[in-house]
């Protein structure tokens, strides 16, 4: 179905003026998607490699955090671009334990989930707990990972009925090209624990 | 090239192919409602205030207002009980998926479906990834796009008059921000070092999380660690060099073919379906459908 491009019946004058409005809110919007790709790329670089933004880093930061109602966040703009970049990331298992008189017993958060993408969606709280082996030594950020794993904790008490459970986090390590041609012992270290 | 000549060339001499249009709305509309039903058992266990990480802690910024509002909104209004309250939010956010598909105030439909997107999904920040911001910002062009012009409910009830000048604009529009996206995707791949040799792909493939649905023995590469270091270069190039190869007519084919493949051999190894068929959607939306300068 082509056609030609026709101008139709409105007054030439109002519809330019109405065309011109058009390119210039679509130029904005363009114009802020790449000011927030250069803005969280430069994060993401700074951020990975242990730099300080320098003083234009931070000028299109602090031009780039503005948001009226929400809109950029809403419309969905003001995400990054950089999906496993600039590397794929470590991950991470959060495992309970249900001590029991019989036999203790082990299992994953995500085997609660009825649906595949439900099971992605949690474990997409992965990216969370990266300051952990980031030497990130911010409190504020531990004690809110803690909540978190305390929050995961209280779930699966309440789902079985049972004070007596622990929740652990642990650091997945698979071996890496080079290392797997020796061995390919999956490594996990545990990184934190809750226990009420 | 004056900037009235290369205005003219690109708006007032491009001949719009609109099956993009409806294909694009068709293509999310049918998309939003899969996704949304994929999830609809666990739906609960992830979002309001009885899930496993309640909203009031993931909602901590208050983007906007959150499914635990809406929900004693219609708890307190509509005198319904809690679980009554969610199936009427799961049915609302179905419902006006479905108006898209069939083009019936789509535009209408994809601003509110935005708004109830952002309430559930944005407002549990900590248990969503990419595909939930594509579907936003998806949304937002339905709502732009002149959508009902074609293949639509409301085109047969009454023809919708098209403004092909509205019509180019906004997909030239939509082609410079896939191919925005593109770049900026390669160039921080580039930046890290585990893309140049191999790692970042035998790492993805390896991690504890994803599924791997068709069972494929990555084992046996091992030994060919190279098949690792190609695909790694392969992905910074297709995506670094998008803007360049998919607007010169000479390479836009292959380009596009070379995106597609890598978005299914995501779908393939990493089992992220819904992720690469929303992104093979909008290369196809924004290059797939020709259309002729004159």
């Amino acid at each position: 179905m082509i056609n030609k491009i026709g101008v139709g019946n409105h007054s030439i004058f109002r519809y330019k003026i109405k065309y011109t409005l058009t390119v210039l809110v679509f130029s904005f919007i363009l114009l802020k998607i790449l000011l927030n790709s250069i803005d969280l790329t430069i994060e993401s670089y700074t951020k990975f490699y242990h730099y300080e933004k320098n003083k234009i880093g931070y000028f299109i930061s602090s031009i780039n955090e503005y948001d009226v109602l929400n809109f950029w966040e809403i419309s969905g703009f003001s995400t990054g671009y950089g999906f496993f970049a600039p590397n794929v990331s470590s991950n991470f298992i959060i495992r309970h334990k249900v001590n029991s008189e019989s036999k203790d017993v082990y299992f994953k958060t995500s085997e609660h989930f009825k649906t595949k993408e439900g099971n992605l969606r949690f474990l997409m709280l992965n990216q969370l707990f990266i300051p952990l082996v980031d030497n990130n030594n911010n409190k504020l950020v531990k004690d809110y990972l803690t909540l978190i794993l305390k929050k995961i904790n209280e779930y699966e008490e309440k789902q079985f009925n049972n004070n007596d459970i622990k929740t652990m986090l642990f650091l997945y390590d698979y071996p890496n090209l080079n290392q797997i041609k020796d061995s390919n012992n999956i490594k996990l270290f545990k990184l934190m624990e809750i226990d009420e | 090239m004056s900037s009235l000549k290369l205005y003219n060339l690109f708006i007032n001499e491009r001949v719009e192919n609109i099956s993009f249009v409806a294909f694009f709305r068709i293509s999310i509309g049918l998309f939003v409602m899969i996704h949304f039903l994929s999830i609809w058992g666990d739906f609960n266990t992830l979002f309001g205030s009885e899930a496993i990480i309640n909203t009031e802690i993931q909602n901590i910024n208050r983007i906007f207002i959150d499914v635990t509002d809406i929900s004693n909104f219609l708890i307190n209004n509509l005198n319904i009980n809690f679980e009554n309250s969610i199936l009427l939010i799961k049915l609302i956010y179905l419902f006006l998926t479905i108006l898209i598909v069939i083009g019936y105030q789509s535009r209408v439909s994809a601003f509110f479906l935005i708004l109830l997107h952002a309430s559930i999904f944005k407002a549990n920040p900590l248990l969503i990834y990419g595909v939930d911001y594509i579907t936003s910002i998806s949304l937002f062009y339905i709502a732009i796009f002149p959508s009902d012009s074609t293949f639509s409910i409301k085109n047969l009830i009454k023809p919708v008059k098209i403004d092909y000048k509205y019509l180019g604009a906004t997909k030239i529009f939509f082609q410079i921000h896939i191919s925005i996206i593109y770049f900026f995707s390669g160039l921080e791949k580039a930046l890290g070092f585990n893309w140049w040799n191999g790692e970042s792909i035998w790492k993805a493939i390896n991690l504890p999380n994803f599924y791997n649905d068709f069972n494929i023995n990555y084992s046996i590469l091992n030994q060919y660690s190279f098949v690792f270091v190609i695909i790694g270069i392969s992905v910074i190039i297709i995506e670094l060099f998008y803007p360049l190869f998919m607007n010169l007519r000479m390479t836009k084919n292959i380009w596009l073919t070379l995106t597609i493949s890598m978005h299914l051999g995501i779908l393939v190894s990493l089992n992220l379906y819904f992720f690469s068929t929303i992104m093979i959607i909008w290369n196809i939306t924004a290059y797939y459908f020709k259309n002729e300068t004159t």
